[in-house]
């Protein structure tokens, strides 16, 4: 392994990931405004137009959005992957990501086609070039295993998903492209189990035992795991054979089961027992990935294809059950590590200055733990209400969009606490 | 050469680091400590050699510990 690389020399500055991780409650808060103005009519049919907006707001502007930064984080430090003229490519990246994605949004809701041709230069190039950037730097220092290898595979994945996002705005934008639904599965498929699930596994593996003290998952299991996956929607995907998507689709969702249950054991036999409020936010994830497996896989059993309420039911317990809850629960552990490492570490390596007042908080101190907690309540009781959403669509929408608006302005008050110390500790030292 | 024993393994990162260099301020100039931790600490080793530090990890795979051996610097 390459020491001198993982060097925190490597590490990007403060505000590379963090303008990622504080815009991803903004789109929280546009994906809960839009179910809010919509009243649950949304909720009818994965095809409905604001359905598509929000799970775009969701997808690109909050899980993108959070793991974008986070990997912008991970690879030089964890992964040793040196990317030059990384600060200033990452300014960019948000810029197109925040940009493209208001602008998918909004031609969603519009149905305007020039919008859909501004998201598709906005986001195409951005994220096919940083997938693209991420292969071939995990693929030149050499490591694929572990969360590198899953991370390459993560990203071939984006790219994947990408192309075949923008292919279907064009369609939307140019009279001359051919909306071809059928593509639609395919993209949800390798933006979901690829880019999503995959990194989420082989992320977990190293930030589940080190976060939160449990016992490393059995070895070998995340790699295995995620070629599987690989393996599948690659099958998916080139197999003219009928029936191979639903056999496909059963066998994901049973790989989804299990990798919640080993997690979940793992959750369960902590080392230390402290409340931890990423915990409950993994466990709730993992919850809803376990009951999302369950709905795929009788989904993909039914006599006459997948119901329409169940690949909704399916859809609101992966993305805001699953997706959400895991890159929120991770954010309240990434930001306040960033902060301790910006302000601790100069101290530990005897950058500072003599003379200069020095404050270095515990990794514990950076955000309360009150409103943690609180901004857990509510975004577990809107998930619930949006659950029963898709049983009584006009009684409960509108009070679990306010309860996810709620959760996500409480999210950025608490990001936004951690900032803070950060701005005012780290201004002290440069003005002394 | 007296010993100090550390287990990390219930520490949360960055718990174990600051333990880590809280111990070795303290160690007696003719100790070396000894420590058990889940995994490599690969964020501590560029500390330890700035300040010199001696340090050797043996990864003890049956029981799946990393066992840190770090001791001043011969003078």
């Amino acid at each position: 392994m390459n020491l001198a690389a993982l060097s925190l020399e490597n590490a990007p500055r403060f505000w590379t990931p963090v303008r990622f991780f504080l815009t991803v409650p903004l789109f929280g808060i546009l994906g809960a405004a839009i179910l809010l103005l919509d009243g649950g009519q949304l909720l009818q049919s994965r095809w409905h137009p604001a359905a598509l907006a929000v799970t775009h707001a969701f997808t690109l502007g909050y899980i993108a959005m959070g793991m974008l930064g986070a990997l912008l984080q991970m690879l030089p430090v964890l992964m040793g992957v040196t990317v030059p003229g990384l600060q200033r490519a990452a300014a960019c990246l948000h810029l197109l990501l925040t940009a493209g994605t208001l602008c998918l949004v909004s031609a969603f809701l519009t149905d305007a086609a020039p919008l859909f041709g501004a998201a598709v230069l906005l986001l195409v190039p951005a994220l096919i070039l940083f997938a693209l950037a991420v292969v071939v730097a995990i693929r030149n220092i050499g490591r694929t295993r572990g969360a590198a290898g899953a991370a390459q595979l993560a990203a071939f994945a984006l790219l994947l998903t990408v192309a075949l996002g923008g292919y279907l705005a064009a369609a939307y934008t140019f009279d001359a492209v051919p909306l071809q639904r059928g593509l639609t599965n395919y993209h949800a498929a390798w933006g979901f189990a690829g880019w999503i699930f995959i990194l989420i596994i082989g992320v977990s593996a190293q930030v589940i035992p080190m976060f939160l003290t449990t016992p490393p998952y059995p070895d070998g299991f995340n790699r295995r795991l995620v070629y599987f996956l690989m393996l599948l929607l690659v099958a998916a995907s080139l197999l003219p054979v009928a029936g191979a998507g639903r056999a496909v689709t059963a066998v994901t969702a049973l790989l989804m089961a299990v990798y919640a249950l080993v997690t979940l054991f793992l959750l369960l036999r902590r080392r230390r027992k402290r409340f931890d409020i990423t915990d409950w936010f993994w466990r709730l994830g993992m919850v809803c990935l376990l009951a999302g497996g369950g709905v795929l896989l009788f989904a993909a059993f039914a006599a006459n294809g997948p119901a329409a309420d169940a690949q909704m039911l399916a859809g609101v317990l992966l993305l805001p059950g699953f997706a959400l809850s895991l890159i929120n629960g991770m954010l309240y552990k990434i930001v306040p590590f960033l902060v301790w490492l910006n302000l601790r570490m100069p101290v530990l390596k005897g950058q500072v200055p003599p003379g200069t007042r020095i404050y270095a908080p515990s990794i514990h101190e950076v955000i309360a733990e009150r409103p943690m907690q609180g901004q857990f309540l509510l975004h577990a009781c809107g998930l619930l209400l949006l659950l029963l959403s898709l049983t009584a669509p006009p009684l409960w929408t509108r009070p679990a969009a306010v309860l996810m608006l709620a959760s996500n302005l409480l999210l950025l008050v608490n990001l936004l606490q951690a900032v803070q110390l950060y701005r005012i500790h780290s201004a002290g030292r440069r003005a002394a | 050469m007296m010993t100090r024993k550390l287990d990390v393994r219930s520490l949360a990162a960055p718990e174990p680091l600051e333990r880590i260099l809280a111990e070795l301020d303290i160690l007696p100039r003719d100790a070396r400590l000894e420590v058990t931790h889940w995994r490599e600490p690969l964020l501590l080793y560029p500390l330890l050699d700035e300040r010199g530090w001696q340090h050797s990890t043996v990864h003890d795979e049956k029981n799946g510990i990393y066992l840190i051996s770090i001791r001043r610097p011969a003078t």
